[in-house]
Order: structure tokens, then C-alpha cells, then sequence
């Protein structure tokens, strides 16, 4: 299963690809909204949609609002769950990104557990396979 | 809204979550701006040896809106060297690039802005981080007018946050 992570930071993409190739994704990394329009239409051409994008609010060229009001414009993706994943604490915040089509909203700082939990609420992961519950 | 009801401890706090969640499970930040050494126990710390210095990396990010606020991050190059070893997942002394301690700093000036944002009146902004380097002894952290500042070390490390108006 393949997975895009959107971060503006490469430390921040690092950290959550570490988490999710652990829980057995293959994944993809971009570093603005643009780049990740970009990866996501080269993933889908090798024959590999992700299954799910995490995607950071605050990024330079095209900030992760933008991108995921993109991507739920495109019927293409529309499989393509979407975790935000960032500093915007605001409950108003938290209502844009739901409201622009994100199915999950993830704060900094968080756990490898907070963010497979977030997966596992979207049915794009087993979590009792990974923790051995 | 005055600066003054940015509490400290708010700070430490969101830096020991992020220390916690993306440098260090092990070991918990402790606060105070003394110059007194934690006892905290941090084999990682003990191992490495790290020149001394007095260069220090400060990452920045702006709050614009109602309360325009400068939030600042400042720690020992040696010190962010150390914590961007950890946040990228090598070993100590496993070599890290200038580019990556500015980019590992900037994120955790970037989580203590946008808890110090959540604080303030709903429209506010995060900017992008920004990181520099200085020269010479770290700050000394005390009464500055319109300026909040905390302090955590993390085993013998120091780091210092301060949160400032702007406008």
C-alpha cells in the first residue's frame, strides 16, 4: 500500500515516513502542495494510487489547504484519504480543513501511536496487526 | 491579550511534547533558566563529545495579526546538532548537514508558534520558520520588556525560548 507525505520540513517527512513504512507502506514524499499534485499523478501512472496523503497545513508554493481542496476537486483521488498534519490548533482551523474535504486532522506534536491510530480510523491500516493487540 | 499571559511553563511544555513525540521518549525536559545542571540521566549526551562552542542556532516564526509576536528557539550548534541526529533517527555522531539542523530547528520553533498562536485571538498566522546562527555566548534569559522567556535543559543542554511583540 502506498502512502504521500506532504511536509515542507524533511525532518518532518522523515518522521512520518518512519512511522509508516513501519506499518508496511511504501511512501512517496513532496515538499509543497504543487510537488504533491505532481507525485500523486506519477504514483497513479506507475499503477500505485496512495492509499492515503498526510499533508502539512503551513508549506511554501501551495500550502496543504490548497492541496486538499485540489485533490477532493479531482474525482481521480477520490479514494486518496487525507490526514492533516500540523500546528493549526484552532477549532476554526480544524473546521476549514474538514470542510475542504481532509478525513482526518492530526496536531503537532504527536506519537507514532496518534498517527497509526489516525490510519486505523480510516480503514487504510489493521492496527491490531501492527501492535500485536 | 498582553504577552504577559504567555506563561512559561506553556512553553516548556509544548517543547518537552515535541521533545518527547520527535527527539528523545526517554528523556523529559527540565524546566529553569539557572544556570544549575539538570540531573536528568542522558547517555546519548554523556557519549558524545561534541566541541564546545558558543555558536547558537536560533529558529524563528512570526505570529502576524491582533498580537504580532516573534517566538524564538535558541540552542548551542553542538546542542541542535545532537537533537537533529536524534529527530532524523541516526546515531549519534552519525553526521548531519548545516541544511538539516536548520530545517529540524525550524520545525520545533514551528510546533512552540503554533501553540503560542493557539493562545491567541482566533485569525492569527504562522509565518514560514527562519533560521540564523550567532556568535558568542547564548543569551542570558531575563526581564526584557515586552518579551516572555523559558528555559529547559535537556540532560546538560540548555534551550531557550522567548516569545516577543512585534508591533
Amino acid at each position: 500500500m502506498y502512502a504521500l507525505v506532504v511536509d515542507d520540513s524533511r525532518t518532518m517527512r522523515r518522521i512520518v515516513t518512519a512511522t509508516l513504512t513501519a506499518a508496511g507502506f511504501t511512501c512517496a514524499e513532496a515538499g509543497d502542495g504543487q510537488e504533491a499534485l505532481d507525485v500523486l499523478g506519477s504514483l497513479a501512472g506507475a499503477g500505485h494510487p496512495p492509499a492515503v496523503a498526510t499533508v502539512d497545513w503551513n508549506m511554501p508554493v501551495m500550502d496543504g489547504l490548497s492541496f486538499v481542496q485540489q485533490v477532493r476537486d479531482d474525482p481521480r483521488w477520490a479514494e486518496v484519504r487525507l490526514i492533516m498534519i500540523t500546528t493549526e490548533s484552532e477549532y476554526s482551523r480544524i473546521e476549514d480543513a474538514l470542510r475542504a474535504g481532509a478525513d482526518e486532522y492530526l496536531m503537532k506534536p504527536f506519537s507514532p501511536d496518534d498517527l497509526l491510530s489516525k490510519l486505523a480510523l480510516l480503514d487504510v491500516l489493521d492496527l491490531p496487526a501492527v501492535t500485536g493487540a | 491579550m498582553t504577552i504577559d499571559m504567555i506563561d512559561p511553563d506553556i512553553l516548556v511544555d509544548v517543547l518537552g511534547a515535541a521533545w518527547v513525540s520527535f527527539v528523545d521518549p526517554w528523556a523529559e525536559l527540565v524546566p529553569g533558566c539557572d544556570d544549575g545542571v539538570a540531573t536528568v540521566d542522558h547517555q546519548a549526551v554523556v557519549d558524545h563529545q561534541a566541541p564546545v562552542d558558543h555558536e547558537a542556532v536560533v529558529a524563528e516564526v512570526w505570529v502576524s495579526g491582533q498580537v504580532p509576536l516573534l517566538v524564538s528557539l535558541n540552542l548551542a550548534r553542538d546542542s541542535a546538532q545532537l537533537v537533529t541526529e536524534r529527530m532524523l533517527g541516526g546515531a549519534v555522531g552519525s553526521g548531519v548537514t548545516e541544511d538539516d539542523i536548520d530545517d529540524a530547528m525550524g520545525e520545533l520553533a514551528n510546533v512552540v508558534g503554533g501553540a503560542v498562536k493557539s493562545l491567541l485571538p482566533d485569525g492569527s498566522r504562522l509565518s514560514l520558520p527562519s533560521v540564523h546562527r550567532t556568535s558568542g555566548p547564548e543569551p542570558a534569559p531575563g526581564p526584557e520588556q515586552g518579551a516572555v522567556t523559558a528555559c529547559a535543559y535537556w540532560g546538560e543542554r540548555k534551550v531557550v525560548m522567548s516569545v516577543r511583540r512585534t508591533g
